[in-house]
């Protein structure tokens, strides 16, 4: 595979379209924010520094490597993580608001298998396609998909009756504009 | 990918993960990698002056044995003369006092010191006496 330097203008693009996505994959591995947070900057500044030649598919190796920095890190560190602490601590934001349905999807998130839950990661928040997802775990394509769709149809019964909750506020409020 | 499914993603995108802290500026570590040359410049500077300090030092250590050992040679040889004598014998330093304020006290206290500090002769088995005889 060909490597080349990325500039510090593509790193810290990268950052800001999926920084957010990879904090949640690193919290997966770490309850604590402030470690998965650690995780993740010292993957982008390894990269902002010239320390690593990022290959031609960026995103599939700061998977791996936050990955790496995240399981290397939660060896190293004792500290466990108070129920209040995870309560407080939120991993999504909705759009409409839903503090529940951010509690059940982050609860749904964290029940998945770790392959799963990384291919769901990487196509959901991330955009990756499949292929892409594929290349990044180093699993055939197919294994990939059918991870994807276990995952899916796991969160889709978890997250049913916000959804349908989700579904009724529409329509009422088409309602009422009609 | 059927329709079910595409719900399903479409609900999850609802959901945005909380975006981590900014990543920290650091210009000046980036600056390095851009223009390493500067970094060896700061380097070498470093060593040369390290070189200098080490070589005047160097230079003043082999100067100094030169012009300064004599003198404490000297020095301590004086200290040890004038010590050893008050030091070990306060009967010395008498003698001196009187010999330079009363001369007649001086005579007196020589004789008084004298036959102590000699060796006997007129004990019977000494070597002095037998060569006496």
């Amino acid at each position: 595979m060909t490597q080349r330097k990325l500039g510090a203008d593509d790193v810290r693009q990268l950052y800001e379209q999926h920084g957010a996505a990879l904090l949640l994959y690193a919290r997966c591995f770490l309850a604590d924010r402030g470690l998965a947070e650690d995780a993740v900057h010292q993957v982008f500044l390894k990269l902002l520094h010239g320390e690593t030649a990022a290959p031609e598919t960026p995103l599939a190796y700061l998977y791996r490597a936050v990955r790496n920095t995240a399981l290397n890190a939660r060896r190293a560190s004792a500290r466990d993580v108070s129920l209040q602490e995870r309560e407080h601590d939120r991993w999504f934001a909705h759009r409409g608001g839903n503090r529940e349905a951010e509690l059940a999807l982050q609860q749904a998130l964290a029940e998945l298998p770790a392959e799963q839950r990384e291919v769901v990661i990487m196509r959901i928040w991330s955009g990756m396609t499949l292929d892409e997802a594929a290349a990044a775990t180093g699993v055939p394509l197919n294994t990939a998909a059918s991870r994807y769709r276990y995952a899916l149809e796991r969160l889709r019964q978890h997250m049913q009756p916000y959804q349908k909750e989700q579904v009724n506020l529409r329509n009422e409020r088409a309602r009422q504009t009609s | 990918m059927n329709e079910r499914d595409k719900q399903v993603e479409d609900f999850l995108r609802e959901f945005t993960p909380a975006q981590p802290r900014a990543l920290p500026e650091q210009p000046a570590m980036l600056h390095e990698i851009r223009e390493p040359a500067r970094v060896w410049q700061r380097r070498l500077a470093v060593a040369a002056g390290i070189a200098i300090a080490a070589t005047g030092a160097a230079w003043f250590a082999s100067r100094r044995p030169v012009s300064w050992p004599s003198k404490v040679v000297q020095s301590q040889s004086e200290t040890t003369q004038i010590d050893k004598p008050a030091g070990k014998n306060p009967a010395a330093l008498m003698l001196t006092k009187f010999a330079r304020e009363d001369p007649a006290r001086f005579e007196e206290a020589l004789s008084e010191t004298t036959p102590a500090g000699l060796p006997r002769f007129d004990r019977p088995n000494s070597a002095l006496h037998a060569l006496a005889q």
